[in-house]
Parts: C-alpha cells; sequence; structure tokens
C-alpha cells in the first residue's frame, strides 16, 4: 500500500512538472523547426531563425520573417539593457539604503514606510503604468529611456529592498556595535562590515532587479516613446501580426540569458558567509 | 605599564538615572540612581539578577545607550557627550560579536586598521595580543572554525588590542562550560592585572564574581543594594536581598527575647537561637542569617545547652566533599546545613541537632532584612 502511495506521488510529481516545463521545451523545440508557415507542424531541424535573426543568408523566403532588420532587433535590446543597467544600479542604491535605514534605525512611522515599499509590488502593473504614463505628461517628461529607467526604479527599489532586508534581518545588530566600540565611525563601520556582510544580498537583489527589468512588458509599454522600444515590446508588437518560429529563437535567447542571471542571483543570495 | 598610582575615581558614576517604558506603560527603572567610584586598576563586578540594570549600565558606558540623567566620568572627564566610537574602552560582548567574514588576524587588528595603524606594527601587536590571551598562529582561520572557548579568547584579544583605559565584559563566560568557565575566571583575573586597567565585568553568577573581584556590585533594581570585597559581600551582606542572591544561606526572621552583655537570644517561630548582641533590644525584629557550612553535626549529648538547633533531616545529598542536609525545624522551618563526608550514615527522618557558634550569625534588623547590617 505504501509502495503504490509513493508510486503515485512520484507519478504526479513528474507531472507537475511537465505542467510547468513542457510549453517552455516546446518553444525551444519548435524554435528550430523549419516550416514557416504553420510554427507547429515539425518539418525539418533548422538553424534558420538564429542566423535570420544575426542577420545571416538562409534559405528562407523574405517574407516569412517579421524583423525586417538585425539592426531593428538589436536597437530593441540596446534599449532594453541601457534601461536595466541604469535602473538597476539607481534601485540597488535606493533600495540597499532605504534597508539599512530601517533595519537600524528607530524613527517615527517606521512600519508605515515598510508597507509603503511593498505596495509597488502587489500594485497592478497596468495601475502602475497609466499612473506614471499621466504623471510623466504632466510634469513634462518626455517619453523615452529617462522614463523607462525612472518608471522601472518605482518598483524594483521594492525588490532590492526585501532582498537586503531579509540578509540585514539575519545579521546580529551586536556586530556593528562591536565595530563601533572598536573606533569605527558609521561609514567605515558600513564599508568594513555591514556591506560585505549583505553583499550576496545586494548582488542577489541586483540581479534580480535586471532581469525583472529586462523582462518588463506592460508597465513599459505605457511609458516607452517611438524611439525606445525595448526587446519584449518589440516582441509584443511582432506576434501581433501572427506568431512565427523566428519569435521561438528569439525567446529561446532570452530564457537562456535569463536563467543564467537568474542562477548567479540565488548563488549570491544562499552563498553563506560563516555566520 | 607605567608606574602610575592607581586614582581611586578613575570612572566616576554620579546619580545615574535610566527609565524605559515597557510597551504595556510600565516602567522599567533600570538605573535608579547610582553612584560609583572605580578605580583605575580595579576588577570591579556588576552582579545581580536579569533585569536589575547591569547591562544597562555596561551599554551606557560603552556608548550604546544614553543615561537619562547624572553623569559619568572617566579620568575626569565627561563620558556621555563622545559617540561609542570615541571612547576609550572597549567591551567584550557576551555572544562575542566577532565579525563572521573577517579571518581572526583581521578581527584582531580591525581596532587598528579603523585607526590607520601601519601594517608592520599592526601585525606585530595582533601577534603580540593572541598571545596574551594564549591563541597564537590562528590569524588565518575564520571564527566559525574555531571552538567557543577560543572565540571567547578571540572577542578578547581584539578588545584589548586598541590599549582601553578600561575593559567592559557582559558576561563574557556565561556560554562556556564549566571547567572552561573556571580556567578562564582565573586567566581574566591574571589578564586583568597584567594590563593592569580597570576591567568592569557584569555577571549574573555569583561565583564567578566572588572569585574574580577586587569589589563586587550588587545591584537590584536598579539601585545599588551593596557594594564590598568579595569578602564582605559574602560574610556581611547589607541586605536579605544580598543574602538571599549571594550564596547559600539560612535566613530566619525573629523576635528579640532578652538581650544583655555579649549575646542576645531570638525567638524564631518557637525555636530559640543565641547571637552576638547588635545593640538589640527585647522586642526588636531581626533578620538571622547563617551559612549552612557554620552548622556543625553534634552527638545530642555533647551539644553545649542551647547553641543547638534540632531538626529532623529530610534528605541527605553527597556533593563531593561535603553532605549537603536538608532538614526541618521543629516549627517547620527548613534549614540547610554543610557537613564534612565523614560523617554519613545519616538517614532521613533521624532528629538532629546542629551546633552553631553564637558569633557566626550575621545579624540584619527588621523582619524584612532591607535595613543596612550592623
Amino acid at each position: 500500500m505504501r509502495k503504490v502511495f509513493n508510486h503515485l506521488l512520484s507519478g504526479y510529481g513528474a507531472l507537475f512538472f511537465i505542467f510547468l516545463y513542457a510549453p517552455v521545451l516546446l518553444l525551444i523545440a519548435y524554435s528550430f523547426n523549419s516550416n514557416p508557415v504553420n510554427v507547429m507542424i515539425w518539418k525539418d531541424f533548422t538553424f534558420d531563425w538564429y542566423i535570420n535573426l544575426f542577420g545571416g543568408t538562409t534559405s528562407l523566403k523574405d517574407d516569412s520573417a517579421y524583423v525586417e532588420s538585425t539592426d531593428q532587433l538589436l536597437a530593441a535590446l540596446r534599449v532594453s539593457l541601457t534601461v536595466a543597467a541604469f535602473a538597476t544600479v539607481i534601485s540597488t542604491v535606493l533600495g540597499t539604503s532605504v534597508a539599512v535605514a530601517l533595519a537600524r534605525y528607530r524613527f517615527k512611522l517606521q512600519g508605515f514606510y515598510r508597507v509603503l515599499l511593498m505596495i509597488p509590488m502587489v500594485m497592478p502593473d497596468i495601475v502602475l503604468g497609466i499612473a506614471l504614463l499621466i504623471f510623466f505628461v504632466g510634469v513634462g517628461v518626455n517619453l523615452g529611456v529617462t522614463s523607462i529607467v525612472i518608471g522601472h526604479c518605482t518598483f524594483l527599489t521594492s525588490y532590492v529592498f526585501l532582498v537586503v532586508s531579509a540578509r540585514l534581518a539575519g545579521m546580529n545588530p551586536l556586530i556593528e556595535s562591536a565595530s563601533a566600540d572598536l573606533g569605527a565611525s558609521e561609514w567605515q563601520t558600513f564599508r568594513r562590515v555591514t556591506l560585505p556582510l549583505i553583499l550576496p544580498g545586494v548582488i542577489g537583489g541586483a540581479l534580480l532587479s535586471f532581469i525583472i527589468s529586462m523582462d518588463d512588458l506592460v508597465i513599459t509599454y505605457f511609458i516607452s516613446g517611438v524611439n525606445s522600444t525595448t526587446l519584449p515590446v518589440f516582441i509584443m508588437s511582432m506576434i501581433r501580426r501572427g506568431v512565427k518560429p523566428e519569435i521561438n529563437a528569439i525567446a529561446t535567447m532570452m530564457l537562456v540569458v535569463s536563467v543564467l542571471i537568474a542562477s548567479a542571483g540565488i548563488y549570491f543570495r544562499s552563498r553563506k558567509t560563516d555566520s | 605599564m607605567s608606574a602610575q598610582q592607581p586614582s581611586p575615581d578613575f570612572l566616576k558614576i554620579k546619580k545615574a538615572y535610566r527609565h524605559f517604558v515597557t510597551p504595556e506603560g510600565g516602567t522599567v527603572r533600570a538605573l535608579d540612581g547610582i553612584d560609583l567610584s572605580v578605580a583605575s586598576n580595579e576588577f570591579i563586578t556588576l552582579l545581580g539578577p536579569s533585569g536589575c540594570g547591569k547591562t544597562t549600565l555596561l551599554n551606557i558606558i560603552a556608548g550604546f545607550e544614553r543615561l537619562d540623567r547624572g553623569e559619568i566620568l572617566l579620568a575626569g572627564a565627561s563620558l556621555l557627550e563622545s559617540p561609542p566610537h570615541r571612547r576609550p574602552v572597549n567591551t567584550v560582548f557576551q555572544s562575542y560579536a566577532l565579525f563572521p567574514h573577517l579571518n581572526i588576524g583581521d578581527n584582531v587588528g580591525y581596532g587598528l586598521d579603523v585607526a590607520g595603524v601601519a601594517k608592520k606594527e599592526r601585525n606585530q601587536r595582533v601577534a603580540e595580543a593572541l598571545e596574551m590571551v594564549g591563541l597564537s598562529g590562528v590569524e588565518k582561520r575564520k571564527p566559525s572554525q574555531l571552538s567557543g572557548g577560543q572565540q571567547q579568547r578571540v572577542a578578547l584579544a581584539r578588545a584589548i588590542i586598541n590599549r582601553p583605559k578600561m575593559l567592559l565584559l557582559d558576561e563574557p563566560l556565561s556560554a562556556l562550560d564549566r571547567n572552561l568557565r573556571g580556567k578562564m575566571q582565573i586567566e581574566l583575573k591574571n589578564l586583568q592585572a597584567e594590563l593592569g586597567i580597570c576591567f568592569l565585568f557584569v555577571t549574573h553568577d555569583q561565583e564567578e564574581a566572588l572569585t574574580m573581584s577586587d569589589r563586587i556590585v550588587v545591584l537590584n533594581q536598579g539601585k545599588v543594594e551593596q557594594l564590598g570585597t568579595p569578602d564582605e559581600v559574602y560574610h556581611r551582606p547589607a541586605s536579605r536581598f544580598v543574602t538571599e542572591f549571594i550564596g547559600e544561606s539560612n535566613i530566619f526572621s525573629g523576635t528579640v527575647v532578652e538581650s544583655g552583655g555579649q549575646l542576645a537570644r531570638v525567638n524564631v517561630g518557637g525555636t530559640e537561637v543565641v547571637c552576638s548582641n547588635h545593640s538589640l533590644r527585647a522586642g526588636d525584629e531581626v533578620s538571622l542569617l547563617l551559612r549552612p557550612e557554620h552548622f556543625q553535626l553534634k552527638p545530642a549529648d555533647q551539644v553545649n545547652g542551647t547553641n543547638g538547633i534540632s531538626a529532623v533531616l529530610e534528605q541527605s545529598v553527597f556533593i563531593g566533599r561535603d553532605h549537603q542536609l536538608h532538614c526541618r525545624m521543629a516549627n517547620g522551618q527548613p534549614l540547610s546545613a554543610l557537613i564534612r563526608s565523614s560523617l554519613s550514615g545519616l538517614k532521613p527522618g533521624q532528629a538532629l541537632t546542629l551546633e552553631y557558634d553564637p558569633t557566626a550569625w550575621h545579624v540584619i534588623p527588621g523582619a524584612s532584612g532591607v535595613g543596612t547590617a550592623q
């Protein structure tokens, strides 16, 4: 009886992971499908879609691909990377500072500030997107890379705050007292003790921000200008004209990069500093 | 070390008050008018139960907490204006609080590194400090690779490397096992003598306090109950609180029946006890204290008249050299005595007569024993 139950449980576990990953695996597989008309009917194995994306010459007919030029795709990628880089740096500095402030100092309305920092994460993207659009138009900021960076920082700061706060909560505050006791000023204590100890959290938070920024569609859609199309917005506009294997190829490459960054993030977050 | 004359008023605490408001709205008087003078080469212990204010006082001297009212002077200068990193005192924390990301050498050298001491001198002083605490050659290891006792020594080396004028120790031995604790007590005492600086030691362990201290400050609810040498605190406790907190003792409340000459007779719930006469008058309420080791077990026919208390043995516990006898007096009060083990063969239920020297009783006026000892 026990044995049967264990087998059933294993089967259930397998089904669960198939449910999670089958679509993704299919997407990867069909990115190598040479059928240009119907993506879901397997014809032959080909690298053509990838080669085409990078501007290589292939046997494909001109109308089978969306991307009119690799430049368009690369421009979108460049916007995405620029936005993600700036947004990550700014939100990592802001998120870490506010986490340290809330963890180490006592002041009025502390709990309320904590809640305020959590809200952007649970706020519907659509609401945040529209709010930001109205705000930017209202104060006269031209929509472009700057507006996207500012917009992304509003919610990425919350993610960094959350990750760094968890790290700070696990740290013995007496260690900082010991540093002060031995003659270190507040800045020396932060540089030599606090920062090294929360660094895994800071790096983890930064990587998380980078991925979320690269990935964001809804908010970015509202606040990107004509010449500042990010990669997800670009792909979205492609899909409106129908799904073709080329999109699978782009998606597969994004997936690989994201998994690499996420793995690095998990590695840094879980790394122990011998405490 | 310089051959300076030790100054008796090195650390001076004047009318120190610190009250906390609890979340329930009550007030905790952590410090309630503390006055204290400590000499520059003294090993002084703050002793008391948890919540008596001893750690609060240490944190205020270190600069981690503020004082509501009062003044603290170190070598004549006020401490309270300086932030923790500008005070010439260093702390050994209860949990050691070593820096987990730095190796032992960098932990010990931390104070010199933030002060910008040159590499060569710094390394030499790190080696010296580690040698002083008997832990040479572990510079490259991480704190997590050391045992609790070794971490304790690292914390000590780290705290003395800045050559503080005063070392604050917050229950540093409480996490060690009994044998190691005993060894560290002696080493700490030796280190203090070697450095010739003031050690302010916080503990709730009366045995530890008695072993190491030059003087003990017994604290209770933010007030100094008694300040004295271990001998004074043990043998002449100033109040019933000190009596109960330090060592084991028999405490009886009674009324003076008759006093005259050298001795007084006191009625303790029906049993008469003879003690030294501290200008007592008949009818006075007193608390009488006698340490268990001051009782002697004699065969009933050898007891000298009145200097004995009759009691029934309830339990006899062998604790090494001695037997601890838990007895009950005729009036129902418990009585504890320490008797040399050679006199074994006692059985529960047996009637005993416990003899005492009348001058061994410590008399505290007043039934509650709050008054001052005479």
